[in-house]
């Protein structure tokens, strides 16, 4: 099946989400739910996606799902509370540990992988999963690892591949981050596409990045054009998996947006092929 | 009595020392990563990861509204109802909390015409809700126009400039960016006493609070670390 396209919403994208849908380049949004969250206003945001007339996705940052301490709370509840008030198609959030007690550092920061951290996260998961009503598939994603753990004993493949088989979860692919990957850490992107269980990856995303000023590493910055190269990785998971929806993530420097429609016709290219 | 199961109260001391690591307060952090991480961090990585850290969310969702809620988003009744904390405790914990961080971020990486350009694009943004036959890119462009990028900014004795479509107190050393309406300027705001009385006025009179609008310091170090 034909899978979804869709542009992460922001505010300044509101237009270029217009244009998209009109050009039948996009038919769905995803957005990043946390300001609605942290403000306890569904009302907005139902009436921004509401405007659009079209499926929506939900992007959670805020789970820290490879966290030690995390366990269903106040957290958990408002966003079962979202789910509940504007049903999305699927939602998703991150396999990074940014959390630990009062220390929250809001970012997608590289995890240990050894086996505890696996049986970690699978409990983890699956405590999110319960809490969030299971009303829609739950996907996980992968994060770039600017850096690795010497603890880490199981590959990063195996344990995005672990966590989603045991917590019975999906996987979003983002392509991104195995670029940033590629670049920092000599990861081969490709095996690491077709390592993964194809029938559990429901979700893909695209972005692009630049690098550190002065410095090599590669950043997932959701700021530029898509590279050349994460579209050849896209070539690789379609010929790999049948995601349900395929996301083009843009969340700052909203200044080209001719070069953001070009970039989802290249999606949408490639899986009308 | 609940037990602590022993694997995660030991993750839970490997991830705490990882993020004190990061965020800089680690008594070891340097001998830590060393022992922990192949690789660790380049010094340019990690002095992004530490600065975006060193927040912390609830402060910051105390100093300033959330990305996605800001006053153009809000019915005029939410508004009137937000404007007066604006100008009270939380303008000032703004000033503690927020300000103090962007000012680690700007100097960690000077690139003034990144911090420039961004804020052309946030006030092209604001202005596109003022006035929307207009793009953002031609909003971008007029602004670049009349704030003559090769020109540095001045502020007159009060720490104030009042260049068009650029609209700057100087608090400090933190540039606070005022909203431009046409009637009204800075020097307006002025009047009423010092750089922080005028963005305290600038709050009352419900122009927006703005250093650059961010959803978090990740984001504000991306746009300043990375900008072209």
């Amino acid at each position: 099946m034909r899978p979804r396209i869709a542009l992460t919403y922001a505010d300044s994208l509101r237009r270029v989400i217009e244009i998209a849908i009109e050009r039948e380049l996009v038919d769905a949004v995803e957005i990043v739910p946390s300001g609605y969250l942290a403000a306890g206003n569904a009302r907005l945001l139902r009436e921004r996606l509401a405007h659009f007339g079209v499926p929506h996705s939900f992007h959670f940052i805020e789970g820290s799902l490879a966290s030690a301490d995390f366990e269903a709370g106040p957290l958990t509840e408002a966003m079962a509370d979202l789910i509940a008030e504007i049903p999305p198609f699927q939602v998703s959030d991150h396999l990074t540990c940014c959390r630990v007690g009062d220390v929250d550092l809001e970012m997608n920061l590289p995890i240990l992988m050894n086996a505890d951290s696996l049986a970690i996260c699978v409990e983890n998961v699956q405590t999110l999963r319960r809490a969030l009503g299971e009303r829609c598939p739950l996907l996980l994603e992968h994060v770039p690892r600017y850096f690795e753990f010497r603890g880490s004993t199981i590959p990063a493949h195996e344990f995005l591949a672990e966590v989603a088989e045991r917590s019975d979860c999906g996987i979003l692919l983002d392509l991104h981050n195995l670029l940033c990957d590629e670049r920092n850490v000599g990861l081969d992107a490709e095996a690491f596409i077709r390592a993964l269980p194809a029938g559990r990856i429901r979700e893909i995303h695209l972005a692009g990045g630049r690098a550190l000023p002065g410095d090599s590493t590669w950043i997932d910055g959701h700021d530029g054009e898509v590279p050349a190269r994460v579209f050849e990785l896209l070539d690789v998971a379609l010929a790999h998996a049948e995601p349900a929806l395929i996301v083009l993530e843009r969340e700052h420097r909203f200044h080209d947006f001719d070069r953001i429609l070009a970039d989802l016709e290249q999606v949408r290219d490639r899986v009308s092929a | 009595m609940t037990s602590i199961d022993p694997r995660r109260a030991n993750l839970a001391l490997v991830q705490r020392e990882f993020l004190d690591m990061l965020r800089g307060v680690h008594p070891e952090g340097e001998r830590w990563a060393t022992e922990h991480l192949h690789a660790g961090p380049s010094p340019a990585m990690l002095g992004f990861l530490r600065s975006a850290a060193r927040s912390d969310r609830r402060a910051r969702l105390r100093g300033y509204f959330p990305r996605f809620v800001t006053h153009a988003d809000l019915p005029p009744a939410w508004l009137a109802s937000l404007a007066s904390p604006i100008v009270t405790a939380r303008f000032e914990a703004a000033l503690d909390h927020h300000f103090a961080a962007c000012l680690e971020l700007v100097e960690a990486w000077p690139e003034a015409a990144a911090w420039r350009d961004c804020l052309r694009i946030e006030r092209a943004e604001a202005l596109q809700r003022r006035w929307p036959a207009s793009t953002i890119p031609e909003l971008v462009a007029e602004l670049r126009t009349l704030a003559l990028p090769d020109k540095p900014l001045e502020f007159d004795e009060r720490g104030v400039c009042d260049r068009p479509g650029f609209c700057f107190v100087q608090l400090d050393t933190t540039l606070i960016d005022l909203w431009l309406v046409p009637e009204r300027s800075p020097r307006e705001a002025c009047e009423w006493g010092g750089p922080r009385s005028a963005a305290v006025y600038w709050c009352s009179r419900r122009q927006a609070l703005r250093v650059v609008e961010f959803h978090d310091l990740r984001e504000l170090a991306l746009s300043l670390a990375l900008g072209a």
